[in-house]
């Protein structure tokens, strides 16, 4: 193997080892963005769960902007079963 | 007519800033039409230029002045204007409005389902009160055209639920500027570290907005708070806004001026008099009427205790309706104070 590809195995290596810190630094708040997402949602189309909505304008104004919230909402109401994994997986529990 | 009441004219009746906005409020029968319009035709005799517009799905403005009227202001007399809001259509066009802006995100749907949503939305309770505050809204948009708007309005629910909206739509507003905020913050803390943060749906790629002023969600949010503010900021303005119960001197009448009165005070709403609407003054006394005279006698005394700071003025039961300009007129100044 030659010096210069070590070097870049080294270099790869620490790369790897600085991106995995990172999402691990990010976690925690990733996941507290996507449940706020999740909440300002599920606040704007309350009435589909029974919660009272704001008013009606509001709403259908906001709605055309809200592609990437109403995804989570979905996706949070599909692995609804899975909610502990997620977190026990967030905090190194096994 | 009661001529203890001092001889200026009402100065929360007539414009302070640029235009003065008077709504009549009161229960179904006790002569809120007949008042307004008496008043309204009262201003514009005095050199105001007036409109007088009833947002009363049953409408009888018209049948008042006894004149056709229609949704587009109508002069009927000098400096006097009246129109009779056509409701079903407001209703109409607002969804419209609202479908219109809805198909913006037309691609989207089929991704995430949500067309019966929008389907429901358009029934969704409240949506006339909706409606009526936009209509509003849009009338005190177009104030600089007038010195005077008088607002004919619904029976009391409807009206205090539609006066209560702004307030009620800037909680709704601020709260969720907070939390938008919040998720914000958030992503400029992930894009921090990890660098823009992207989106894909269906093949479509989009960046994560960081900031308020990149973020669609929030400008809208603001863009709403703003507008509904200012229609807050006019009716909460004492200098701007009058609201005028009517009622006539009996209990029901009574407990429901009561119920208004404590709810305005509540969303800070100016109150400022009452019109007693058939009051009987019976000279000699009629002893077949005589508990009719008494129970009304009772009922102007609460009045009087309950409502401290709010003016009253007693118009006597008249042997005929007022209909028609000159029959208004006299009570119009009466209500303004010229007499």
């Amino acid at each position: 193997m030659s010096k210069a590809k070590e070097i870049k195995k080294f270099k790869d290596f620490f790369q790897g080892m600085l991106e995995s810190f990172k999402d691990q630094s990010t976690n925690y708040i990733e996941f507290e963005t996507r449940e706020l997402e999740n909440v300002f949602a599920l606040l704007i189309m309350g009435s589909f769960v029974g919660i009272p909505s704001p008013p009606t304008t509001l709403v259908i104004r906001l709605m055309p902007h809200m592609v990437r919230e109403v995804y989570v909402m979905q996706m949070r109401a599909a692995d609804m079963d899975d909610i502990f994994g997620e977190i026990t997986g967030m905090f190194d529990i096994d | 007519m009661d001529h203890n009441d001092k001889p200026e004219v009402r100065e929360f009746l007539i414009p302070k800033k640029k235009f003065r906005v008077i709504f009549f409020i009161g229960k179904g029968g006790v002569g809120k039409t007949t008042s307004s319009a008496a008043t309204a035709l009262a201003l514009a005799k005095m050199g105001y230029k007036t409109l007088i517009i009833s947002i009363d799905p049953a409408h009888n403005l018209g049948d008042v002045f006894m004149k056709e009227l229609s949704d587009k202001p109508r002069e009927i007399d000098e400096n006097l204007y009246a129109s009779e809001l056509d409701m079903k259509k407001l209703i109409t066009s607002y969804l419209k409005r609202l479908e219109e802006s809805m198909k913006h995100m037309y691609r989207y749907l089929t991704v995430i389902n949500l067309e019966k949503y929008f389907e429901v939305l358009s029934f969704s309770p409240g949506i006339e009160e909706y409606a009526t505050l936009e209509a509003i809204r849009e009338i005190l948009n177009s104030g600089k055209d007038w010195d005077v708007i008088v607002f004919d309005t619904p029976p009391t629910g409807l009206t205090l639920r539609v006066l209560a909206l702004p307030r009620i739509s800037l909680i709704w507003a601020d709260k969720l500027i907070d939390l938008r905020r919040k998720i914000l913050e958030r992503r400029r803390a992930i894009s921090n570290i990890k660098g823009k943060q992207e989106f894909k749906i269906e093949g479509k790629t989009f960046v994560l907005p960081t900031e308020e002023e990149n973020d669609e969600v929030m400008k809208e949010l603001k863009a709403y708070r703003k507008e509904v503010e200012s229609v807050n900021t006019t009716i909460t303005d004492p200098d701007v806004t009058s609201v005028v119960g009517v009622m006539n001197p009996e209990m029901l009448p009574l407990y429901e001026t009561e119920r208004a009165y404590e709810s305005l005070r509540k969303f800070k709403i100016p109150f400022n008099l009452i019109i007693m609407n058939k009051v009987m003054k019976l000279q000699p006394e009629v002893p077949e009427l005589k508990i009719k005279a008494d129970s009304q006698r009772k009922v102007l005394e609460e009045v009087d205790e309950k409502f401290k700071n709010v003016e009253v003025v007693k118009i006597p039961f008249l042997p005929r309706e007022p209909r028609g300009f000159s029959g208004l007129e006299v009570i119009g100044k009466y209500v303004v104070g010229m007499t």
